[in-house]
């Protein structure tokens, strides 16, 4: 397993629209800055980490967070960054990976939608052939499927996102295409998309093989010094090559303890935000990376 | 050549046999334990706290050039450190395996009791912790000066710089006391 690869536990991610949340349709590219407006992958931290990360979303103005709801573990983790008063893309997964059995899976969407009535869009997990052994096909018939016909007839409200498969550019391809010959677009409102890469014809393989609107649920860099290169000049190409109307940042605040497994030193890299505040108490930059305060600087010059 | 370096071997086993002078001790080998403590100055820093750990290496004297006797070195070491990950840490151990070359500065019958070196050469570093696995080749650079305080033996301070190629690349100063010793 890679470190980028575990790095996508994405124990906890999920978006909230600051405002809008009743159009879940709108568009909420910025044509002022080259990268537009980012949602965040958030992890349901507690603590001190959670006023921490909640300060720091205000400051960033970020339109969406994606977040685990947790299955059967820390199923309140998320409650926090819920009730911020914006829309979330809640990940319908757990923080413990592994199988999960199918005929209990409707049941748990159910549950876990119930506990999360803030969500507008539900992803069904997140990369499940790397954290729950499930095959494209079998993803979609046995969980894709079943979890879309419950959410329809339960929360029809709620719009459904398919799994996006691994982030990179040779395996996300093909696995999103056979997510698509599987029926995939049949049970979902949307397709989702991991980009941990810089590739026209990746990209364009992820728009030619859905019918779908793509959301980008995850893309970043894990290094801090590349971090506002990859907002002002890869996620542009991103959103063009895509259509995206959603490019969710990985992450705000990365922890390795949420990763699942063991990671590489890299892995906190792709944090935007440093683990503790600066002397006045508010969020500050991760070390190296400028993303933060180019993002909440430009939503500061805006309200000017 | 084979011949020369087998009685070179001999020539040097009898006389640390016989307890030589400082003056007429010029071994063919060493072996060395000591302490070291290892200190990030690149990006790495930002996680990776001072480590501190032990080693043990060994070379061999196989050539002279004038005043000087080189060789190859290898040399493996342990050590730990506290990584600060965010809003978790880790305790992590740091193991280390070197390949490379020595060049020691002890002229034919010299009796100084001080003898610089310098070395490189390769390293592997592996780093295993509960949450941190992490590892990658690289290659150091140093010098070190051996206090000759008996016949067979030294003691003396190092300085190594090494980077490596984790994830992050590591670039990492290295400052120890080494005790060597010529069987």
């Amino acid at each position: 397993m890679t470190p980028l690869s575990r790095r996508r536990v994405l124990a906890g991610l999920g978006g909230i629209v600051v405002a809008g949340c009743a159009d879940r349709r709108r568009s909420v590219t910025g044509p002022e800055a080259a990268g537009g407006d980012l949602a965040f992958n958030v992890h349901p931290l507690g603590g001190r980490f959670e006023a921490l990360q909640r300060d720091a979303l205000r400051s960033l103005a970020a339109p969406w967070i994606r977040v685990t709801l947790g299955l059967v573990s820390d199923t309140d983790a998320a409650r926090p960054y819920v009730r911020m008063g914006a829309s979330v893309l809640g990940l319908v997964a757990d923080f413990h990976l592994g199988p999960i059995d199918a005929r209990d899976w409707p049941d748990l969407v159910e549950a876990t939608l119930r506990r999360y009535p803030q969500v507008g869009r539900a992803e069904l997990l997140n990369e499940p052939e790397h954290f729950n052994g499930l095959s494209p096909g079998r993803y979609v018939q046995e969980y894709l499927r079943p979890g879309y016909e419950r959410i329809r007839e339960r929360s029809p409200g709620v719009a459904v996102v398919a799994a996006a498969p691994v982030g990179d550019r040779k395996a996300g391809p093909d696995r999103f295409r056979r997510m698509t010959d599987a029926g995939a677009d049949e049970f979902c409102d949307y397709r989702a998309v991991h980009v941990y890469f810089d590739d026209d014809r990746a990209l364009s393989a992820f728009a030619g093989s859905t019918g779908r609107p793509i959301l980008v649920t995850e893309t970043g860099s894990q290094t801090p010094g590349q971090q506002v290169r990859w907002y002002t000049d890869v996620v542009p190409r991103i959103r063009q090559a895509l259509g995206a109307e959603l490019i969710f940042w990985y992450v705000l605040l990365e922890s390795a303890g949420l990763a699942g497994g063991t990671v590489a030193y890299s892995y906190p890299g792709s944090s935007v935000i440093a683990a503790v505040p600066d002397a006045a108490g508010q969020p500050q930059a991760a070390p190296g990376s400028g993303l933060y305060p180019l993002l909440a600087g430009r939503r500061l010059g805006r309200r000017r | 050549m084979r011949r020369r370096i087998l009685i070179a071997t001999v020539a040097a086993l009898l006389a640390s046999a016989a307890g030589p002078t400082l003056a007429s001790a010029q071994p063919l080998w060493w072996v060395a334990v000591g302490g070291q403590a290892a200190v990030e100055t690149g990006r790495l820093a930002d996680e990776a706290g001072t480590e501190g750990g032990g080693l043990v290496g060994g070379g061999v004297y196989l050539a002279r050039l004038g005043p000087v006797r080189l060789g190859p070195e290898a040399e493996a070491s342990g050590g730990a450190l506290h990584a600060d990950l965010g809003p978790v840490s880790d305790e992590v151990t740091v193991w280390r395996g070197r390949l490379g070359v020595r060049a020691v500065w002890w002229p034919p019958g010299s009796e100084s009791r001080l003898l610089p070196y310098l070395r490189v050469g390769a390293v592997y570093r592996a780093d295993r912790g509960d949450l941190i696995e992490d590892d990658g080749f690289g290659w150091y650079v140093g010098g070190g000066l051996d206090v000759r305080v008996a016949p067979r033996w030294a003691v003396g301070p190092f300085l190594t710089y090494e980077r490596v190629g984790l994830s992050i690349e590591s670039h990492t100063l290295l400052l120890g006391l080494r005790l060597t010793f010529w069987p």
